[in-house]
């Protein structure tokens, strides 16, 4: 099992439970939830985790500020959208797609590295927000290709749809009340299992690169560039390198988000929210960890989804008490998500994996 | 050989080394001495590229490498140990040593192989981490190390690279009595080989006196004595200039 973690350990015992959880809750997401919105929540996950973790590659383990990456995510979502609108229906498509979209994000990043990464990190941060923000305009602007901000809406193969039916989970009954199985394996499962699968593989290729001696140049380089330097790694090159690297897997995601979604638009895939949303995942679930996105891209998607059924319960709980009800309003969930990430922030400003590692850490040298 | 020509570097209207023109030899230990602001330092940013020159050149075995980033020119065979303790503080202090040695061989590209998976390199990282006598520390953060075993790391990490141009910057300042005679005990035996050259910054004249082969004397940034330890500290403007009354005194 460590060897499949590239050696990398999570490094506490309650980080090592919470990790099997979702594990275990993202592989059998199609059997253990109903409906369609929580097979959705799952696809989302697994997806933002590999998006989130592309851009720890940078931010976490390079010290690379970026603002494009949602930019890149993007670039591999309209590769597979428009590959699918003008080649025929089928894999092939979406290989191309997927393929075209990474070349793409590699050349762009290659592009922008070359420019820009001999700059301080500030400039460079200005720069991929500047082009990023280009791009997203771009997009906008040339509808006859991308749709505008309306996107496009197009087919995936058929196997990937519900339209397809491969069976059925046999029944197995835990209680008389408790039955578990029973669901149509249809090819929106096998379309889930898809994304599932190339996020976990994408995810542990990460894990391996952090923990190759590449990964270990990107730590020194974070740590101390001009000794980097000295010891006669060159920076810039590094710094290319993985910008290139983590460019190209965050298309990787955006086209496991279009062969999913069955629509691309700016809004979904090009947003500053977006961007937002992943530095929060990164810096909430703890930088330069890889596992750190894993925690933080659960536990907002989960908050986005939920925090608004949540506030909508406990505000009907707190019907009869004056003032918590009207705080507690569905309406008012960004301000309390705003809240909780705010006071995350404060309290593990080393985000959840820092902090449960430090607390394992006291534990082994009181012990 | 490592070689500078008319070597010069201006900051604004301040001119830091003015045309300095010396031979560093293999099998040779050089001695740079001076006093505070003479440009010691800055000559050293020179010739590892930290700084590039306003005028003239450096040249190692023939070739300019003036202009060449100072990755490329550690690569080509320079190695620079720093005054101010540079490490990198939030990774191990195997981990320190290893990155160097990795660099050396230039194994750095490597994506899909495991960082600890190379045998050779870790036990080459152990052997580097014993001569400093830190092979306890090597699971420690080199931030947690005390200021003289940090001292200690930085001559491991400048002794990995295996260069043939050694420069060492003040490489005993801030060790105790015990850390420093183990580091001068490693020069002294870099010193015997004949396909090394070492640059020496060091304020110690005993230090001098026992391991030079030869002293370079800046003042003010300009090159004003070089020869044999004898026969420099017993010029009259070295005396007088340069040394103070610390030459007196030791």
């Amino acid at each position: 099992m460590i060897r499949i973690l590239s050696g990398d350990k999570p490094g506490s015992r309650f980080l090592s439970l919470i990790l099997f959880g979702v594990l275990i809750a993202l592989a059998f997401a199609p059997f253990l939830f109903d409906g369609t919105r929580a097979l959705d929540t799952a696809a989302r996950i697994c997806i933002l985790i590999v998006l989130a973790a592309s851009f720890d590659l940078l931010l976490g383990y390079a010290g690379i500020v970026s603002f494009a990456h949602t930019m890149f995510f993007g670039l591999g979502a309209y590769g597979v959208a428009l590959a699918c609108l003008n080649l025929e229906r089928g894999f092939g498509a979406l290989a191309v797609g997927t393929a075209a979209g990474a070349g793409a994000a590699a050349v762009l990043a290659l592009v922008i590295g070359l420019f820009s990464l001999r700059v301080r990190a500030i400039f460079f941060a200005m720069i991929t927000l500047a082009v990023a923000s280009a791009v997203a305009v771009l997009v906008s602007q040339l509808s006859y290709i991308t749709g505008g901000e309306d996107g496009l809406t197009y087919r995936i193969p058929r196997e990937l749809t519900a339209a397809v039916r491969y069976g059925e989970v046999p029944e197995f009954a835990l209680t008389a009340d408790w039955v578990l199985g029973g669901q149509r394996i249809t090819g929106k499962i096998a379309n889930y299992y898809l994304v599932f699968g190339a996020a976990l593989a994408l995810l542990l290729l990460m894990l391996r690169i952090v923990n190759s001696p590449f990964g270990r140049v990107l730590q020194a380089i974070r740590e101390n560039d001009y000794r980097a330097e000295a010891i006669g790694y060159s920076v810039v090159r590094y710094r290319i390198a993985i910008s290139v690297l983590s460019a190209v897997i965050a298309a990787l995601a955006g086209s496991l988000f279009a062969i999913w979604l069955r629509y691309v638009g700016p809004d979904t895939t090009l947003s500053f929210e977006l961007m937002i949303d992943i530095l929060l995942m990164v810096v909430i679930g703890g930088m330069g960890t890889i596992y750190g996105a894993v925690i933080g891209a659960v536990l907002l998607v989960l908050a986005q989804s939920f925090l608004r059924d949540v506030m909508s319960s406990a505000a009907e709980a707190t019907a009869q008490l004056p003032v918590l009800p009207q705080l507690l309003d569905p309406d008012r969930w960004l301000l309390w998500l705003g809240l909780l990430f705010v006071l995350s922030v404060y309290f593990f400003p080393t985000g959840v994996v820092g902090k449960l590692r430090q607390l394992r850490q006291r534990r082994t040298q009181s012990d | 050989m490592l070689e500078t020509h008319d070597l010069t570097v201006r900051f604004g209207g301040h001119t830091a080394v003015d045309a300095v023109s010396c031979r560093f030899h293999t099998g040779e230990l050089t001695a740079i001495v001076g006093p505070n602001g003479a440009g010691k330092t800055t000559f050293f940013n020179l010739v590892s590229g930290q700084v590039f020159p306003t005028s003239g050149r450096v040249t190692l075995s023939g070739a300019d490498i003036s202009r060449l980033s100072p990755a490329a020119r550690t690569r080509r065979g320079i190695g620079r140990g720093f005054q101010q303790t540079n490490l990198f503080p939030g990774l191990t202090v195997t981990e320190n040593v290893r990155l160097a040695v990795q660099a050396r061989q230039r194994k750095g590209g490597r994506l899909l192989r495991l960082a600890q998976s190379d045998k050779q390199m870790g036990r080459e990282t152990d052997a580097l981490l014993s001569d400093v006598r830190l092979e306890r520390m090597g699971r420690r953060l080199a931030a947690e190390l005390s200021h003289g075993e940090q001292r200690m790391l930085e001559v491991a990490l400048l002794m990995a690279l295996q260069p043939s141009v050694y420069m060492f910057d003040e490489p005993t300042a801030g060790m105790s009595a015990e850390e420093a005679p183990l580091v001068l005990g490693l020069i002294d035996a870099l010193r015997r080989d004949a396909s090394k050259s070492i640059l020496l910054v060091e304020h110690k004249l005993d230090v001098i006196r026992s391991l030079a082969d030869r002293i370079v004397v800046l003042h003010n940034g300009k090159l004003v004595a070089q020869g044999a330890p004898d026969e420099v500290m017993g010029l009259k403007i070295v005396q007088d200039a340069y040394m103070g009354q610390d030459l007196v005194n030791v």
